[in-house]
């Protein structure tokens, strides 16, 4: 019987929805963004308004960019290129718009929420706890889409932008799942089950990786899907796209502790951070270049052809951010850019230079496929890329200059080294005041251009009619047309049982103690000689194996899944395992009152975290200016840790009994009262608003259940306790002249405030005396 | 057993030993990658240009207008 064609409608109007949304919310997260930049320049722009505080709408400006824009951005270029890649339709329209709809969503709820102070109080991971679950779920239906569009496939290869996504779709999985792990305490607030330097490494693992998976992993899969359809012509080299996938997928995940440099993190960890961000040099590079190069012949085509200008400017931008993450990962470096400028200027080459320009490439090169229609205007299209271009630019100078000034600043000593030579922090905030302004420029034109793109799109779209991209298959093809792997037999495969016995062996070999340590040792080098052996005996079977694997997508799927998440458990398992009430060097923390606990959770609405570091580095330049410097123990009981990324005002580690009560009332009153030339927005409303201890004994009973050694209070102890701790404070700001009531929340931050920095000192145990004790 | 992992200076082999691993499976993938045979780097390096009817019908008006 003659073959029978049948015609496959792709799904291609959740592509538009997907392409439309993320249009839309782009231009929302890049005002948002402007506006914020606007408040660092003139502080009165909030209007004394609580969700128009530049700490409020910080959060608010980075969910809507990462998960609102780039996150539609990526799933349009995904389910698009994903089906005409498999040769078959999406394989469930009900999960495409539960997606679609779910997603939009969940941007609202966060739209809803984070101005307003409901937040968790981690970057990048601020959503509460009900929307959190909305995400995941949310994901799940995502990925079940998607791999069921795989299994459904008519084309046996899964091309390399296919493992970019698979890649993503697991990773962000654990990411998300493991960084919001926390214990309710009402329906708006939770704790992170993490606390202090195990809270600050989870955050790392997930906020790097987060872009390594979010905006980097996905985006390059659209790169070497749409790059070569724009250009006409084949990826410049597959071979170096696949050492691309593989070498991203396998050292991305560890780079996290580059976050943390100088800090109480665990040295180990911090080099091991260090040594895998350098190593990621390589493979950006490599496709960078593999982008770069698919242009060739087509070069010409530049002058003309907008799609082509923002892929090539894209893809240098890659190229740039991540020269610059690695070199920004190294010690010394780091030194003098962390909690400055430099590395906002770094992201916003990432987001706006990497992601915003593939984002409109692969939005002017989609619009006239998705209507059928030509796109309204070409030259502005080009107008678009030459006003956000020098926006962008702009934008980065601006801020590596203001980074490297305010690190310079900040570490400068006088000849001896003993002295601070610009010890009022102010110093460097005024000094930055014309590069905060020049950011403000810049990203307004990169704004403008995205407004000529959403009015380019309004007008090609009008009108137009949307089409559904079709293809003829035969009604009986199937793509098990090449030999699979089945789920065991690829991960029971010779190289993953060698690979999975030899690190058995070099655990005992490393984690064990005498026979187990020798025993491990033996193993792991008989293992490494069978391995050889095994090789050349049986090459084919090795080579077949590999062959297997591209084709088969589960086994591939859960080895990828293996490889990115051996990364995330060896640094972060140590840390949770160990007794961390012992593990604190010389000091640890003493557990807040419950009137601090309020004024913390104020501390953590407010956003105080955003311009505030509590963590003083080991350098000579930070001990002068804050105190001695952090201990790993005076955070221990953090829930989450307010360690910080940035210092838009100086750290507050040590900030505790500095200043009276009254001081902190003044400036949190007006800033300006206390600090002349300050940017820092005022917060009236705390000394109005009355502080609601209803929730305190379930907060503090989860904090309990979360190690913090707290005692058995019943709820009237804790109320006691709150009140007699605000008729002192009260009671001394009287004594100054202030007359506040207890009862504001103004009271419970100060009791905060004044906390930090208070520790108990403790005689720590060293690896020898633990050795020696005996282990239960 | 993680007991050491904090205080102990030879934890710094860890990160050396985590590298070593990491850098044989990735140098593995390298070797595969390399030698695949050209005409199967031909063949997947052109899957995303498989025929697409309505994206071919729009080249074409673009074509016939210019």
């Amino acid at each position: 019987m003659p073959a029978r064609k049948i015609t496959v409608e792709y799904n291609d109007r959740i592509v538009r929805q997907f392409l439309l949304a993320s249009v839309i919310w782009g231009a929302v997260g890049m005002l948002v963004g402007v506006f914020i930049a606007a408040e660092l320049n003139f502080w009165q722009l909030n209007a004394n308004v609580p969700w128009l505080t530049w700490s409020r709408l910080r959060p608010l400006h980075t969910n809507a960019a990462i998960f609102a824009f780039v996150g539609n951005m990526m799933f349009a270029g995904i389910y698009y290129s994903t089906q005409r890649l498999v040769r078959a339709r999406l394989a469930s329209d009900f999960l495409s718009n539960l997606h679609f709809w779910g997603w939009q969503l969940i941007i609202v709820a966060a739209a809803c929420t984070l101005p307003f102070g409901l937040t968790r109080g981690k970057e990048y991971a601020e959503l509460i706890w009900p929307i959190d679950i909305a995400v995941a779920f949310i994901w799940i239906v995502f990925a079940v889409n998607f791999f069921w569009t795989l299994a459904k496939r008519r084309e046996p290869s899964l091309y390399v932008a296919l493992w970019f996504y698979i890649a993503t779709i697991i990773t962000v999985a654990m990411l998300y799942v493991v960084n919001h792990l926390s214990v309710p305490t009402s329906l708006t607030h939770s704790y992170p089950v993490f606390g202090g330097v195990q809270d600050a490494l989870v955050q790392w693992w997930y906020g790097h990786n987060a872009v390594a998976f979010f905006l980097t992993t996905p985006i390059l899969g659209i790169m070497y899907y749409f790059l070569p359809k724009a250009a006409e012509r084949p990826v410049y080299s597959y071979r170096l796209s696949v050492v691309h996938f593989w070498s991203l997928v396998f050292v991305y995940i560890w780079a996290g502790p580059h976050h943390l440099l100088n800090t109480a993190l665990p040295d180990w960890l911090q080099a091991l951070g260090m040594t895998f961000s350098l190593m990621l040099w390589a493979p950006s590079w490599g496709g960078m270049l593999n982008g770069l190069l698919t242009l060739r012949g087509a070069w010409n085509k530049l002058r003309t052809d907008p799609v082509l200008k923002f892929f090539a400017a894209g893809v240098t931008f890659y190229g740039m951010a991540t020269f610059e993450g690695p070199l920004l990962a190294i010690k010394s470096v780091n030194a003098l850019a962390h909690y400055t400028d430099w590395v906002i200027g770094h992201v916003h080459g990432g987001t706006l230079g990497w992601n915003g320009f593939m984002a409109a490439g692969m939005t002017y090169w989609l619009l006239p496929r998705l209507w059928n229609k030509p796109l309204h205007s070409v030259p502005l299209a080009n107008l678009h890329f030459w006003t956000g271009l020098v926006g962008i630019l702009l934008y980065v100078s601006a801020m590596w200059t203001s980074g490297i000034t305010q690190g310079v600043m900040l570490n400068a000593t006088t000849e001896h080294g003993t002295l601070l030579a610009y010890p009022n922090f102010l110093d460097t905030v005024n000094a930055i005041r014309p590069m905060m302004l020049m950011r403000v420029i810049g990203g307004a034109l990169y704004l403008t251009g995205w407004f000529l793109l959403v009015y380019n799109l309004w007008r090609t779209v009008r009108g137009a009619q949307p089409v559904n991209g079709t293809i003829e298959v035969f009604a009986d093809e199937s793509a098990v047309a090449e030999p699979r792997h089945g789920l065991w037999s690829g991960l029971l495969g010779t190289p993953v049982v060698f690979c999975a016995l030899g690190l058995g062996f070099a655990c005992a070999w490393w984690f064990g103690r005498d026979l187990v340590m020798l025993f491990g040792l033996l193993g792991t080098l008989v293992c490494a000689v069978l391995v050889l052996a095994h090789f050349e005996a049986r090459r084919r079977q090795w080579s077949d194996w590999y062959d297997r694997l591209l084709v088969s997508a589960l086994p591939f799927t859960l080895l990828t899944f293996i490889a990115v998440a051996a990364g995330g458990l060896i640094q972060i398992i140590p840390t949770i395992l160990v007794d961390k009430a012992v593990n604190v060097e010389d000091r640890r923390q003493i557990p807040y009152t419950p009137l601090e606990l309020a004024g913390r959770d104020i501390y953590v609405r407010e956003g105080c975290y955003l311009c505030h570091s509590q963590m003083i580095r080991t350098l000579v330049p930070d001990v002068l200016r804050y105190g001695d410097y952090s201990r790993l123990g005076e955070s221990i009981y953090d829930h989450p840790f307010q360690w910080g990324s940035k210092r838009n005002g100086p750290d507050l580690a040590r900030i505790g009994g500095k200043y009276p009560d009254v001081w902190h009332l003044r400036h949190l009153e007006d800033p300006r009262s206390i600090s002349p030339g300050s940017n820092m927005p005022a917060f009236p409303w705390l000394l109005s608003n009355p502080l609601d201890v209803s929730t305190l004994p379930t907060r503090i009973a989860v904090q309990r259940r979360l190690g913090v050694p707290y005692p058995e209070w019943s709820d009237a102890q804790i109320a006691d306790l709150v009140g007699a701790q605000q008729k002192q404070i009260a009671g001394g700001l009287r004594d100054t002249g202030a007359y506040i009531k207890p009862d504001k929340e103004i009271i419970a931050l100060i009791a905060y405030l004044q906390h930090l920095g208070k520790y108990e000192t403790v005689a720590p145990r060293t690896a020898e005396a633990r050795s020696t004790s005996v282990d239960p | 057993m993680f007991s050491r992992l904090i205080l102990h200076h030879r934890d710094a082999a860890i990160g050396i030993i985590a590298f070593a691993v990491a850098l044989s499976i990735f140098l593995m993938m390298v070797w595969r990658a390399l030698r695949m045979p050209h005409a199967q780097r031909e063949a997947l390096a052109r899957l995303p240009f498989q025929p697409d009817l309505p994206s071919r019908r729009h080249d074409d008006a673009k074509t016939t207008s210019t």
